[in-house]
């Protein structure tokens, strides 16, 4: 999916709940449908990735498990389309249920937030909160991918250097993980 | 799909449902004075027939008068055991309206046994008025094919008996496994299998032992007498009523509720994509996948031209595959 087919899936999604007139859900985003959102990069991406909800008065919960009455509809329109079923999932949710929590504070104020019809937004991480889960996928899985988006966000010298005492610190790495991080986005 | 696309297609799909309907009751005898009537291709199925009637009577209403002129003569012929099984799990919206029938039924002294048809909440003050009943529905024509059903149970007594030979009757090679006849007939594979152990002492109808599971075989030769060598095709006539009615609702959902064009296409795509595999299902046809990318509203007119016609109705195929639906013509699916 590009962003302009994620773009027209979230829209009949939201319309599809307000047809259905399901309960409301906030989503925030992270992953590739993030960046390409975000204009952090141009690519397509297989699904999108939920790594929160956000109760209607802002609180954050882990996205994972999904309410039952959300992965039908998705499933549904995942059914009809080229996508798979689980084109919405909470997948990085479910390996990390608190990933979310262990973002700088300020990730939660750099959300790019979209309504599609009444019941569905859906937030889109911005760069310093994506920098930081891109560190932690690139320390813990191999996929070119990681790097490519990493640098497509241009981090500098000093945010570098905060991502990997992030790391350390939560212990998301050991230190020799890291130095190796650091290594390979700095070559 | 706009609403004005979703209104049209309802009224085409409805109409010629109807006429399809028409074209069945014509021949069983019932008083339609309908003047294009189409040839009947497959046994007709009496209870689906009723139940579908029903379904369909908002809109012809004179499908009820014609069903219960038909029935006052025929009735005797209908098993109400099938007929419940069959509304069950096929048609759970037409309750109310097969209650009514078989209160105008028991009202003029007609089939008693279908008082298991009311409503158990109902008291007879709340019977609808009756409709007259004018004897205007004439005997079926026991020669004719797609009568074969009636017929049998004319012969033999109503009961799955009619039913199982009937479907033997069809097959390319005469036989069947126990589950595979309950599912084509719509009856519990235990009375398939009851019926079967008893049928067997007649001496034309024995069992064969098949890798996984006995197959029950008749010999063609032993029927010829009563089909005339002609038999038609069977049909899920079930499957294909109801398919084609969770389209009608859709449809009708959708000028209802006027949803925006994109959430009416992929309710029309959903429902489309489901009904093709009760259809499918119904016709037993050939089921290709699809590949190549044809709009949706274009494979939908194909669709309901061809209940309207007739010509490919119902055994066209409908291709099926995870991300989209295709109704292609019977000579095309044939050749594919």
């Amino acid at each position: 999916m590009d962003n302009l087919l994620i773009e027209k899936n979230l829209q009949l999604l939201g319309d599809l709940m307000d047809l259905e007139k399901t309960p409301s859900i906030r989503l925030v985003v992270s992953g590739g449908a993030a960046l390409m959102a975000r204009g952090f990069v141009a690519r397509v991406t297989n699904d999108v990735d939920i790594i929160a909800i956000r109760e209607w008065e802002g609180d954050l919960e882990a996205a994972y498990p999904l309410p039952e009455w959300f992965l039908e509809i998705t499933a549904r329109i995942g059914s009809q389309g080229d996508l798979s079923e689980n084109w919405l999932n909470a997948a990085t949710s479910l390996v990390f249920p608190d990933l979310f929590r262990l973002l700088p504070p300020h990730s939660w104020t750099d959300l790019d937030e979209m309504s599609f019809g009444e019941r569905l937004r859906v937030a889109y991480l911005g760069r310093i909160a994506q920098m930081h889960l891109k560190a932690y996928a690139l320390v813990n899985r191999d996929e070119a991918r990681d790097l490519d988006d990493f640098r497509s966000l241009t981090p500098t010298v000093e945010e570098i250097e905060r991502v990997s005492a992030w790391l350390m610190e939560n212990q998301l790495a050991s230190s020799l993980t890291v130095t190796k991080f650091k290594n390979l986005v700095t070559e | 799909m706009n609403i004005e696309t979703a209104k049209q297609f309802h009224d085409r799909l409805s109409e010629a449902l109807v006429r399809r309907l028409w074209d069945q009751w014509t021949v069983l005898g019932a008083p339609t004075s309908s003047k294009e009537v189409r040839g009947v291709p497959w046994m007709i199925d009496p209870e689906a027939l009723i139940l579908a009637s029903l379904a369909l009577a908002e809109h012809e209403t004179r499908l009820r008068d014609v069903m219960i002129e038909w029935l006052a003569q025929h009735g005797s012929l209908i098993n109400v055991a099938r007929l419940k099984r069959i509304k069950s799990s096929h048609f759970p919206g037409v309750e109310e309206e097969l209650g009514s029938i078989a209160s105008t039924l028991l009202n003029h002294g007609k089939l008693p046994n279908w008082k298991t048809l009311l409503p158990r909440d109902s008291i007879s003050d709340s019977s609808p008025p009756a409709s007259s009943i004018r004897g205007l529905a004439t005997k079926f024509d026991p020669h004719a094919s797609p009568c074969l059903i009636l017929k049998f149970r004319a012969l033999l007594g109503v009961s799955s008996r009619a039913e199982i030979l009937a479907y033997l009757l069809t097959l390319p090679h005469y036989q069947d496994s126990i589950s595979g006849i309950a599912a084509e007939t719509g009856w519990f594979s235990k009375t398939i299998q009851k019926a079967v152990v008893e049928m067997k002492s007649s001496g034309h109808v024995r069992t064969n032992q098949g890798v996984t599971s006995r197959a029950v075989a008749i010999n063609p030769d032993d029927w010829s007498a009563f089909t005339g060598g002609q038999v038609m095709k069977w049909l899920q006539a079930p499957n294909l009523f109801e398919g084609h009615l969770q389209l009608l609702t859709s449809l009708k959902r959708i000028i209802r509720e006027s949803p925006k064009p994109s959430v009416a296409h992929f309710l029309m795509a959903e429902t489309y994509s489901e009904a093709a595999n009760k259809i499918f299902g119904a016709v037993s046809f050939l089921c290709q996948e699809a590949y190549d990318s044809v709009d949706f509203e274009e494979e939908f007119e194909n669709f309901v031209a061809s209940a309207e016609e007739h010509k490919d109705w119902p055994v066209g195929c409908v291709r099926h595959n995870p991300s989209r639906t295709e109704f292609v013509a019977r000579e095309e699916a044939a050749s594919t």
